[in-house]
């Protein structure tokens, strides 16, 4: 049986949309499963809406892209008019409500979870980490991804960073714990 | 041709795994262009250059540039290839025509881009007729069509050896979704010994001084060398024309698709075969030589053909032109010019033709 989840990480120019796209498809790998990513791209180099495709699996995938999204997380309103022919009756929305107001989102009715993703980094650590704690939220989600690949995906794409900023590795790892800890935590 | 040895799976790009191939199999000179979406060629090999001195790079002015360096390269025996899409497939055509005219074993990569003119930076298939037949002559060429991010590096590997082998212009005819996905790669040894080796059109002892013509002055000797060129394409296309027929051998409804929408189709019998509908696929990764016989045998007792791809009907007309006269089965169309054709929009059409 084809256990196949896609999902769409949207959002815009600066969010690390594809960065957290990228690192869930390679801590997928990591745990064991098939995967494929495919970013978008067109001719703008900066701003506008960005959109990640990735499908994981248990079994080899065929096509890059897909019509029907399983999990669509959305970072930022101008992406809204960009995804919606992938949603489904099906389809589970995540977002932030500090980025897409539950306003912005109200004719879709399907299924929402919101996400303090924004305002518990910036509370609790900083703002820039807001993507990490949505990446480990949206592992938690996806199922099988277990956080020390997701650690790993995460330090051999950011290894650069971390020696110009060590704070950073944990601010992200601890984003990540919190994220994939369904912000209980940080939430009490 | 190469068998596989030692395994190395490694996650990367489209783009990262075509020049991976390129090295496993001694290519040791590009010469290109820029153009999205196979920039990341260049990027690419470009670091590779820089660390390894027995690799020429050179980013010229322009694609017939590139085209002509690379030609330049071949005929003093280098390993020469060239990355481009779209509008620079047109420009690139000038130097691929002189290729096939002097029988340069030059290979090319394509990225496929919407068209026409610029379009889009992303995706079609609709670079199959200019690929296959571009330039003025008779496509004198070898395409490749690889459906996955692991056949990027396998085919591109063959590429190399059949363009060296039989010394005709050959081409790796990929597309934007598949030069940019991200996934698992096996980067295979390539043996030593598996490597066809390359020789200096102009410096060769036992031909030289060779004078290779792209220029002809009397009708007649352009012709006699058309004829020599046609008998040697028709004997490399029985040896190198290859193709896969997949699903319910007996099913008498057919789908007929190339490159990775033939992948799409893949996941569409799988999963109609699981709700118990048979279907079965013809897929050609030659896309020139085209392997007619292969799909005549696949059309047999087949009453629906379902051809989809991503381009308004290129790939259409050679499927429909190969069949003329032998199959009798109903044509269906699904086209797409420039856009993906997903794995649900194909089982939808099958579960139509069923009706």
């Amino acid at each position: 049986m084809r256990d196949l989840k896609r999902i769409i990480v949207s959002g815009e120019g600066g969010q690390g949309i594809q960065v957290i796209s990228k690192i869930l498809a390679t801590a997928a790998y990591m745990s064991g499963k098939k995967m494929l990513y495919v970013p978008n791209y067109g001719v703008e180099q900066r701003g506008g809406a960005s959109l990640g495709f990735v499908q994981i699996s248990n079994e080899e995938i065929g096509f890059p892209k897909f019509q029907n999204v399983d999990i669509l997380v959305i970072l930022a309103a101008r992406a809204i008019p960009r995804v919606r022919e992938y949603i489904t009756k099906d389809t589970l929305i995540v977002h932030d409500e500090t980025l897409v107001s539950k306003e912005s989102l109200k004719d879709i009715p399907n299924q929402k979870i919101s996400v303090p993703a924004l305002k518990i980094a910036e509370e609790k650590m900083t703002g820039k980490v807001m993507n990490m704690i949505v990446l480990g939220f949206l592992a938690d989600i996806v199922g099988g991804i277990s956080i020390d690949s997701l650690k790993e995906a995460v330090n051999e794409r950011l290894e650069g960073k971390y020696k110009a900023n060590p704070e950073l590795k944990h601010f992200n790892e601890r984003a990540l714990e919190i994220g994939m800890a369904g912000m209980k935590e940080a939430l009490v | 041709m190469a068998t596989q040895t030692k395994t190395n799976t490694v996650l990367m790009t489209g783009n990262q795994a075509v020049v991976k191939a390129a090295l496993a199999v001694g290519a040791d000179m590009f010469s290109g262009y820029p153009i999205t979406p196979t920039t990341e060629i260049l990027q690419e090999w470009a670091k590779e250059a820089e660390n390894n001195k027995d690799l020429i790079f050179l980013q010229t002015e322009d694609e017939p540039a590139a085209g002509f360096v690379m030609i330049g390269g071949v005929s003093m025996g280098k390993k020469a290839w060239t990355a481009t899409a779209g509008v620079g497939n047109v420009l690139m055509q000038d130097p691929l025509s002189m290729a096939e005219a002097m029988r340069m074993p030059v290979v090319t990569y394509i990225g496929q881009r919407g068209g026409p003119s610029t379009g889009t930076v992303v995706y079609s298939q609709q670079e199959l007729n200019l690929t296959r037949m571009g330039g003025n002559g008779e496509g004198l060429r070898i395409v490749y069509a690889p459906c996955s991010l692991q056949e990027l590096y396998d085919l591109t590997i063959k590429a190399f050896n059949t363009a060296w082998k039989y010394r005709f212009p050959t081409f790796i005819l990929s597309d934007g979704y598949l030069a940019k996905s991200y996934g698992e790669v096996d980067l295979w040894d390539v043996k030593k010994s598996d490597i066809v080796p390359t020789e200096s059109a102009f410096l060769n002892p036992k031909t030289s001084p060779n004078n290779i013509r792209n220029c002809f002055s009397q009708e007649p000797e352009l012709y006699d060398q058309l004829l020599k060129d046609f008998d040697d394409f028709a004997k490399m296309s029985e040896e190198v024309a290859e193709s896969e027929t997949l699903g319910d051998k007996k099913s008498q409804i057919l789908v007929c698709a190339w490159g990775v929408v033939a992948n799409s189709a893949k996941t569409a019998i799988e999963e109609l075969q699981s709700q118990g509908i048979s279907v079965k696929l013809f897929r050609p990764i030659t896309m020139r030589p085209f392997p007619a016989e292969a799909l005549q045998k696949a059309a047999e007792g087949v009453t629906d053909i379902l051809i989809t791809e991503s381009a308004n009907g290129q790939f259409g007309r050679i499927v429909r032109e190969t069949l003329y006269g032998v199959s009798e089965a109903e044509i269906h169309r699904l086209y797409k010019p420039a856009m993906g054709v997903m794995p649900e929009e194909i089982q939808t059409r099958i579960k139509e033709i069923k009706k």
